[in-house]
């Protein structure tokens, strides 16, 4: 790098990480990083097979062989919440990867470049928040049948102006600062200028906005799921597990829709407080 | 006569986006694979006659974009053509369902900004433990999936309570009113916690303005400083996004209808997608958008005569 003065108005010196996100940030970011690392060791973690049915056994109490029971067809309810936790995260994940990866160059770009460009790029975005996440969804799987690709696809396309929008405003301040004029007269391109300056000074914003919106899409992808659009029974998924525990409710045996429901507002609640405070964070005082 | 010229401006702006979410839904369904035929016939092979005779019936052997026009004629007078599973008109198949859904989505909306309003002046005008449990509570709430407040419904009021039915949308206005209250209230809930959030931070903000330092130095006693100065001002905000929430109801309750076995457009959306009967797909995804883009557009416009800054302006948001 050069030894211009690269500071953004969106980074500060100071306090460590930990110490600004406070202790109710901290904890949600534990609680991401143990919900990934069982993700990640579900296999290794799951007492059971997730699959495995025991028809002798349904609506199995709590004992030490199935700590939280079982289900319906007698699987074992912890393994399947375990392995169910794989699907449930990677799909937001896919989702904010795909917006971020198409919303983050857009909105650079459109702001760099202003004028005609910028007012398309805007138009586009104007259309696509016009269209309700779920129901471009339900109208994909209409196309491309039920299943995880097309509502990822669809969900990713439909999360897109809100990463999209935040980043444009940002990059719209960002390069009005006196250290892109000067990186301007030291002759870099544009596209260095927005790849290696720009770019690095919004990321903290961006991932403030990609950590909210997994918490938005992961209420999106499991409705789809619920609906029976999405991640397809018997496959675990805590969306799935949600709806096929629904009809045991009124035979008084709710846990497999709690324990699922239960989880994913944990996650949620978890992704959409530390996406605020990573905003926060990133706030300069004063704008 | 700018206000005039304010809303001509917006309804050309409601009339492209329609006419591009027509475009979106029908051009989505048009290039997906499987040919309409397959689902008429079964999958049966027909003699090459039948097959075209059925291709004109329906209109499948015309170009795409005469095919658009034709079909967004017919739904400009109410016609969405047929059912492919039900062999009936698609408007009648609708017709049955759609009170449903807005009564759910109308009742939802009025919790919404009932609840939503009332717990955000709270917050905000009481702080101190009022503050903190209805900042903890709409935490959890905005991150609380409608089918999961279902759940949790169906197995708290109908299963221990015996307060509400779990399932159905009832017949006549009570009947109906009680069947759907479960329904709405789980609908209602992400947003309520939303718009009780937004209040309370709008209404923060215009407290500690100096024009409400000035009339409390003025004398003006402080429930009039409340609705006169700060109410009227945070009443900007909360219209807006409460709103775009009210808006994203419409979405919402194909979900929620989906959880409580309702008979509603949203249920019929999802069965019609799992047995590919695109007319009635393209029909309620078309009727759902417009729905949702129409109450934007509205709300857009109030916040224009709401504060005529916007007008002036055009609006910097």
């Amino acid at each position: 790098m050069s030894s211009l003065p690269l500071t953004g108005t969106l980074r500060r010196a100071g306090t460590t990480s930990a110490g600004r996100l406070g202790p109710l940030g901290v904890t949600c970011a534990v609680v991401i990083a143990v919900l990934a690392a069982v993700a990640v060791f579900a296999p290794l973690i799951a007492p059971h097979d997730p699959n495995a049915l025991d028809l002798l056994h349904p609506f199995a109490s709590p004992s030490p062989t199935h700590p939280l029971g079982t289900d319906d067809t007698g699987r074992d309810l912890l393994s399947r919440l375990i392995v169910g936790s794989r699907t449930s995260l990677l799909g937001p994940l896919l989702i904010v990867l795909l917006s971020v990866s198409l919303a983050v160059p857009l909105a650079i770009w459109s702001a760099w470049r202003k004028g005609p460009v910028d007012a398309t790029a805007s138009r586009f975005l104007d259309v696509l928040f016009a269209f309700p996440g779920v129901l471009l969804a339900i109208l994909a799987i209409a196309m491309f049948g039920a299943g995880l690709p097309a509502a990822i696809v669809a969900l990713g396309l439909a999360h897109l102006p809100y990463i999209a929008r935040v980043t444009r405003a940002a990059a719209l301040r960002e390069r009005e600062l006196p250290y892109v004029d000067a990186l301007r007269v030291h002759g870099f391109s544009g596209f260095q200028i927005c790849w290696r300056h720009l770019l690095p000074n919004l990321a903290p914003l961006i991932i403030a906005q990609a950590t909210v919106s997994f918490g938005y899409v992961m209420v999106d992808l499991a409705a789809i799921s619920f609906l029976g659009l999405g991640v397809q029974p018997p496959s675990a998924d805590w969306g799935v597990m949600v709806a096929s525990g629904e009809p045991a409710i009124l035979a008084g045996h709710p846990q497999q829709s709690l324990y699922a429901g239960i989880l994913i507002v944990i996650t949620v609640c978890a992704f959409t407080i530390l996406g605020e405070r990573l905003a926060d964070r990133d706030r300069t005082p004063g704008r | 006569m700018r206000i005039a010229a304010f809303i001509t401006g917006r309804l050309a702006g409601l009339v492209a986006t329609l006419l591009v979410m027509s475009f979106i839904v029908y051009g989505a369904l048009y290039v997906a694979p499987g040919s309409p035929i397959d689902t008429i016939t079964g999958g049966r092979p027909l003699p090459p006659k039948t097959i075209a005779a059925i291709n004109a019936e329906y209109g499948f052997d015309k170009p795409f974009l005469v095919r658009y026009v034709q079909w967004l004629g017919n739904v400009l007078h109410g016609d969405f053509g047929q059912s492919i599973v039900f062999r009936e008109n698609v408007s009648t198949l609708l017709a049955s369902r759609i009170g449903t859904t807005a009564f759910l989505v109308a009742y939802a909306a009025l919790l919404i900004i009932l609840f939503g309003v009332i717990l955000g002046l709270l917050s905000a005008l009481r702080k101190g433990r009022a503050d903190t449990a209805i900042l903890a509570t709409t935490t959890v709430g905005i991150a609380t999936p409608s089918f999961v407040a279902a759940i949790v419904m169906i197995s708290v009021f109908t299963l221990t309570l015996h307060w509400f039915p779990a399932i159905g949308a009832g017949a006549g206005f009570t009947d109906r009113l009680w069947h759907l209250t479960m329904p709405a209230a789980a609908l209602a809930l992400a947003g309520t916690a939303y718009v009780a959030r937004l209040t309370r931070s709008a209404t923060n903000e215009e407290l500690g303005r100096e024009h409400v330092d000035t009339a409390r130095g003025r004398g003006v006693p402080e429930p009039l400083i409340i609705r006169r100065h700060v109410l009227r001002n945070a009443l900007i905000p909360i219209t807006t996004v409460g709103g775009l929430t009210v808006a994203g109801l419409i979405a919402g309750s194909v979900v929620v209808e989906n959880a409580f076995a309702l008979n509603g457009l949203g249920s019929y959306l999802v069965t019609s997608v799992e047995q590919k009967d695109f007319p009635v797909v393209q029909a309620i995804a078309l009727l759902l958008v417009a729905a949702f883009v129409v109450v934007n557009t509205i709300v857009d416009a109030l916040y224009g005569l709401i504060d005529p800054r916007v007008r002036v302006t055009g609006g910097d948001r």
